[in-house]
């Protein structure tokens, strides 16, 4: 195994040939913003959100899976660079229904993090509102479709970590969708083992665990009340 | 979006906005259909620059339409409702 050198946004460093360009520039301390690549799993570049510039080459790679090479010279932040990875992110939302607001991952979601970094204050595309289901037909888990990007985390999750490879991907462009087993509601798909990993590997509220909804929240309101009759008639059994 | 434009309803920024998305497309993408699918609207933009500007507002993009072209085939069906309602 070689060793190469090259350099990250002026910065001169080395790294085995296996490296990718992505695990280069973080060993190095350069974050490189993605949403499909999930350390533990294979990669994809699906999101092309590490799109990044090598002097010498019109063509931007995606840094997830392209290996360092000798005297490389990788730019990871530019203008160019920065207006493709914001109007990416706007798209991604044009093309779900993103309402943050109502998700279960409010305030804990990549995409949310990722549209605040990339500093995205609106979307100059129109917001398509897709019909999308939502299948809660899992015992424990719930998956909305209309919060989903298309990252594949879990349908790799699923397959590489658990084995179980219940969850994939179905259709085609506008079409294209997560399904279990054979495109069954999930609750009815046999290989999955409901090991919930495909829940921590999603990026945003599309995969979630069932009693972490909004919706779902319920007060107990019979416990004041009992604290009320309790004082007041020194009842102190329900 | 090309409809909007074809439709008389949009300005200067919806061509710069399609462009740009053009771009983006062309440039970021992992196959080759996505490198060579916006091509075509491309060179269109390219070679038919003048019916794509006669056809939009000339309003400059601040919410203001001085063409009534667009908005009035909206208005008929709103008026429609108002006398049901």
């Amino acid at each position: 195994m070689s060793v190469k050198t090259f350099s990250i946004d002026g910065k001169d460093v080395s790294a085995e040939e296996t490296t990718t360009i992505l695990e280069a520039a973080r060993e190095n301390g350069i974050e490189i913003p993605t949403l499909c690549h999930m350390a533990g799993i294979s990669v994809v570049g699906a999101c092309r959100l590490c799109m990044v510039e090598i002097e010498g080459s019109n063509k931007l790679q995606a840094a997830c899976v392209m290996n360092v090479a000798e005297d490389m010279v990788i730019h990871t932040d530019s203008p160019r660079l920065r207006e493709y990875r914001q109007m990416i992110v706007e798209l991604l939302f044009a093309e779900g229904n993103h309402i943050c607001s109502v998700c279960v991952a409010n305030g804990n979601c990549e995409l949310q993090e990722m549209a605040r970094s990339v500093g995205m204050d609106h979307c100059r595309f129109e917001y398509t509102y897709p019909k999308r289901a939502l299948d809660l037909s899992h015992r424990l888990y719930g998956l909305d479709h209309n919060r989903c990007i298309l990252c594949t985390r879990c349908v790799r999750t699923c397959d590489e970590i658990e084995g179980a490879h219940t969850l994939d991907m179905a259709g085609r462009g506008l079409h294209n969708r997560v399904i279990a087993g054979l495109n069954q509601p999930w609750g009815q798909a046999e290989s999955c083992t409901s090991c919930g990993k495909c829940v921590q590997s999603c990026p945003t509220g599309a995969l979630f665990r069932k009693g972490s909804t909004v919706a779902e929240m319920n007060r107990d309101q019979t416990k004041l009340e009992f604290i009320v009759t309790a004082r007041e008639k020194k009842q102190w059994r329900l | 979006m090309l409809t909007r434009i074809a439709n008389r309803q949009a300005n200067r920024s919806d061509i710069e906005r399609l462009r740009a998305l053009c771009d983006l497309v062309k440039n970021t993408s992992l196959c080759g259909l996505g490198q060579s699918a916006p091509n075509p609207v491309l060179s269109t933009l390219r070679y038919f620059e003048k019916e794509y500007m006669d056809l939009i507002n000339e309003d400059d993009g601040n919410g203001f339409h001085p063409l009534p072209l667009a908005s009035s085939g909206d208005a008929k069906p709103k008026e429609e409702a108002g006398h049901v309602g």
